[in-house]
């Protein structure tokens, strides 16, 4: 994310550039790859509940996960790193795993809730349409919540990556201020 | 269960809020640093240019901001101006500043 940090107008327009592509290629793309899914099932496919169905299934924790996982892996050399930084970064990863964990969850819940479905459907001995669409819409509103979630999530993960690549960027600036202005060595002897 | 993920939902945004706000702080940060950063760049590029100026006085004062603010790039490149000056200044005080510089340069070379 960040490597380097130049001076003047150029390092502007370095970090700038930086902070573009890896929100271009890293974040944005992969995200909006995933949430094309949504318009897919709503339009093109013209399924009920497209939001439920899009989501549900919790695609977006992985990629949250990945984004954090990354967010808190970038910067790690940098020197003289304070407490809070450490904490922070800590914290990423460990949400990063809660939200593999609670991907698995999600999951299992779902593929639970479409297996009592065909079960509650195979046991009516004649299927009624209307029936069936109730059914349905009542499991696929029992799963808005995960979908919720995984994009709060999501959305969350994006701005708190966006916060460390700004959080990294400043601290090099810190670091090169303090190079900048640091005193120099010991004066020699010199004669006049 | 559902209100458990709601809540938690609520909370996860809620702190999306509270990241969202820091980044905005972060951002004028970063952009009041990279101001100081600027000045210090002109500053030192101001620097080298007194050093070509016809006043031993500006002279010294070129060859002190270079003593004092540690940017290898700009005292690299300035060097020969530097020792072009303990080489042909008639001023002392000139000298013994640039010798300073030229010192502090090669620590540098050396720290590096």
């Amino acid at each position: 994310m960040v490597n380097s940090l130049r001076t003047g107008t150029q390092g502007i327009d370095d970090t700038q550039r930086q902070f573009l592509n890896w929100m271009g290629w890293k974040v944005l793309l992969p995200l909006i790859l995933l949430v094309l899914i949504w318009p897919l099932y709503g339009s093109m496919l013209h399924l009920p509940h497209s939001f439920i169905r899009a989501f549900a299934p919790g695609d977006l924790l992985i990629f949250s996960s990945l984004i954090l996982m990354e967010a808190a892996i970038e910067g790690e050399h940098l020197p003289h790193q304070s407490f809070a930084s450490l904490l922070a970064r800590m914290l990423a990863k460990i949400s990063a795993i809660v939200f593999i964990a609670s991907y698995v969850a999600i999951r299992y819940t779902v593929v639970l809730h479409e297996n009592g479905l065909l079960r509650e459907l195979s046991s009516i001995p004649q299927l009624d349409p209307a029936q069936v669409e109730k059914l349905s819409e009542m499991s696929l509103n029992n799963m808005l919540p995960y979908s919720c979630f995984s994009c709060a999530v999501a959305v969350v993960s994006v701005i708190f990556s966006v916060l460390a690549f700004w959080k990294n960027v400043r601290f090099e600036q810190t670091i090169t201020i303090k190079r900048l202005k640091q005193e120099s060595d010991p004066q020699p002897e010199v004669t006049g | 269960m559902h209100f458990l993920i709601y809540t938690l939902t609520i909370l996860v945004l809620c702190l999306g809020l509270v990241f969202a706000w820091m980044i905005v702080r972060e951002t004028r940060k970063v952009r009041e640093s990279q101001e100081d950063i600027l000045s210090i760049h002109t500053e030192l590029e101001r620097a080298v240019k007194l050093l070509d100026s016809p006043n031993d006085s500006q002279i010294i004062v070129g060859l002190q901001i270079l003593s004092t603010m540690n940017e290898p790039e700009i005292r690299l490149k300035a060097l020969p101006k530097i020792a072009d000056l303990v080489a042909h200044s008639k001023n002392p005080k000139v000298v013994d500043q640039a010798q300073l510089v030229i010192h502090q340069v090669s620590l540098l070379g050396r720290s590096s």
